[in-house]
């Protein structure tokens, strides 16, 4: 589904030109769960930035279902953002005053759906999340866990073809970090849901099938899990 | 996002900030307010001036000639029967419908009055309603049936009817000739600041004038006609061939004139103030801007997020224009509303009211939009430029 080949990425920084990913080559099936690992500053961040449509400036060839994305325009992008992508981030990244239900459904409405008609679907994922009857709190008003699931929840509701989650466990303890990986191990189980996770820990990193390490804007290693 | 999607998405926003919003659309309101104040007064002046000057409740429109006589003491008319002759021969020509000649109609007039068989030149008073402003001394006032029934009754003053009889009471239930029609004298009346000396009802003098003889000529033209200049035309008419043409002069005071002059300082006005709450409005609009600038930087988070979920760089800066747009437009109509309310408030303390009319809305709402689109446009293209990879990080 995602076919990376020879990939670079160019930061400018001041006078410096930064090579933040070096002929970054990587392809990654439908139904995978793939965890990318990697210390700080070693583009793991750009790469899934890349892979997520968020980034549209790099060199080489991404192909997405065997499309190319060089020459998308930026609107596309928004597009391939909405319907193919579940993001999910450390700090959740909810609205703030949009109520638990208006985020989870925020997405359908930039895919064109009318507010009034979204309802059920928002229910339905939300209560796929183990999260019933919250819908009408704010955010603030849930626990960090809680939250990370309203995200899950945004990120799964317009069936996207891939889940990106970008340290997702890193501002919850441990035990509802279990929680939460327990929820992405069952969708990738019972959904057959793609997942790229990024994370620094290998404890979470080898919940997954697949754990790619880079180091300096290089594949380091590539491998299957031993479960 | 549809259209009716983000509508609601930029009113959520607003409301959520409910306090800033109300602040920042204060001037918008204030602005909108007074160009609507002084719009209405003015079309109220307007309308109220046209209603006075013309008095056209037929739809047609009438002017009056004076004659004013070279030697003020002289009590001749300048109009008669000849004078109207000569008009209703060229009547068409003139558009006119019909000419009269009236009585001077500011209430008084100079005749010849007989009384106790001696001739006096006096000044009457005449009425269309019974007067309260008169003191009876003696008698009766001239009752609203007499006034009705055009009863030739008549009340005189204490001074004439001193020097005409030994008594006060004496003069009543006498009988008075104004214009060859006996009056019966019902009353006796102090004088008063106008000095008139006779009251009678206008009904029955303008009667006794039979349309024969006056200094005013009024005329009635078809409407559409071009009044001012077909009056003109008369005037130079009876200036030259007039019954008394050599003994005084005929002359129009042109209401159109007066009634375009009137309106042009009510324009000027209206401009005037308009400029000013023009500035209002400009720096009304500042205010929409800055705080718009400082929505968009507050709520980077919420931009990110929004495009990292599908939204394009182009509803963001739909969402934000909306915002602002949303905002001046409601200051807009709240400035509608309180504008009207004290056009109606200060109109209560003047002889007309204020006329609103639905081009004020128009103006006021698309005004206010036009605010919230030039001011919105910069921070909203300033929201939709964001970078997404920067506000994720």
């Amino acid at each position: 589904m995602i076919r990376l080949e020879r990939l670079n990425k160019f930061y400018q920084q001041g006078d410096e030109k930064i090579h933040v990913l070096k002929d970054v080559s990587l392809q990654i099936q439908q139904g995978e769960f793939v965890a990318i690992m990697g210390p700080s500053g070693s583009g793991k961040s750009t790469l899934i930035n890349i892979i997520g449509f968020l980034d549209h400036q790099f060199m080489g060839q991404y192909r997405f279902k065997g499309e190319s994305m060089i020459d998308q325009s930026l609107s596309d992008y928004a597009r391939l953002r909405n319907q193919n992508v579940g993001f999910v981030f450390q700090n959740f990244k909810l609205i703030a005053n949009l109520s638990v239900a208006e985020n989870v459904g925020l997405p359908l409405l930039y895919a064109g759906h009318r507010r009034k008609n979204i309802a059920d679907q928002v229910n339905d994922v939300l209560s796929s999340v183990n999260l019933q009857g919250v819908g009408a709190k704010l955010p603030m008003q849930l626990s960090g866990g809680q939250q990370q699931r309203v995200a899950i929840a945004r990120a799964l509701i317009t069936r996207p073809s891939f889940l990106l989650a970008d340290e997702p466990t890193g501002a919850l303890d441990s035990h509802t970090s279990q929680e939460i990986l327990k929820l992405f191990i069952d969708l990738n189980h019972k959904s057959r849901s793609t997942i790229i996770m990024v994370t620094h820990d290998f404890q979470v990193a080898r919940l997954s099938q697949r754990i790619i390490r880079i180091l300096d804007g290089r594949i380091e290693s590539d491998r299957s899990v031993d479960q | 996002m549809k259209m009716t999607e983000q509508f609601f998405t930029a009113l959520r926003s607003l409301l959520t900030n409910r306090r800033r919003s109300i602040l920042t659309v204060l001037g918008i309101v204030i602005g909108i307010a007074s160009v609507i104040t002084i719009i209405s007064l003015g079309k109220g002046v307007e309308k109220a001036t046209l209603k006075n000057l013309q008095a056209s409740s037929s739809g047609k429109q009438s002017t009056v000639v004076d004659y004013y006589a070279d030697d003020l003491n002289s009590t001749a008319s300048g109009f008669e029967a000849s004078d109207l002759a000569l008009i209703n021969a060229s009547q068409a020509s003139f558009g006119l419908v019909k000419a009269d000649i009236v009585s001077d109609n500011d209430g008084s007039a100079e005749s010849e009055a007989s009384i106790n068989g001696a001739d006096q030149n006096v000044t009457v008073k005449l009425l269309k309603y019974p007067s309260s402003d008169l003191e009876i001394l003696s008698g009766y006032n001239i009752s609203k049936n007499n006034i009705m029934l055009a009863d030739p009754v008549a009340l005189i003053s204490k001074k004439l009817a001193t020097s005409f009889y030994s008594s006060v009471n004496q003069a009543l239930d006498t009988s008075v000739t104004v214009n060859g029609i006996s009056y019966q004298v019902i009353g006796i009346f102090k004088e008063d600041m106008e000095l008139d000396d006779i009251a009678i009802s206008k009904t029955v003098y303008e009667r006794s004038n039979n349309g024969e003889a006056g200094n005013k000529l009024k005329l009635t033209f078809n409407r559409g006609e071009n009044v001012s200049k077909q009056t003109k035309k008369i005037v130079s008419l009876l200036n030259k061939q007039g019954s008394h043409h050599l003994q005084g002069s005929y002359e129009h005071m042109d209401m159109g004139a007066i009634l375009k002059g009137v309106g042009s300082v009510i324009n000027g006005l209206t401009y005037f103030i308009s400029a000013i709450a023009g500035i209002s409005l400009f720096i009304a609009g500042i205010g929409v801007m800055n705080m718009m600038y400082i929505s968009v930087s507050e709520r980077t988070q919420e931009i990110g997020i929004r495009l990292a979920i599908g939204a394009s760089p182009k509803s963001i800066l739909l969402q934000f224009l909306l915002e602002a747009v949303l905002l001046t437009g409601m200051g807009g109509v709240l400035g509608f509303g309180i504008g009207c309310g004290l056009a109606w408030l200060i109109s209560l303390f003047l002889p007309f009211r204020a006329v609103v009319g639905l081009e004020s809305f128009i103006l006021a709402f698309s005004v206010s939009a036009i605010v919230g689109i030039v001011f919105g446009i910069f921070p909203a293209r300033q929201a939709a430029k964001k970078n997404l990879i920067d506000i994720l990080k």
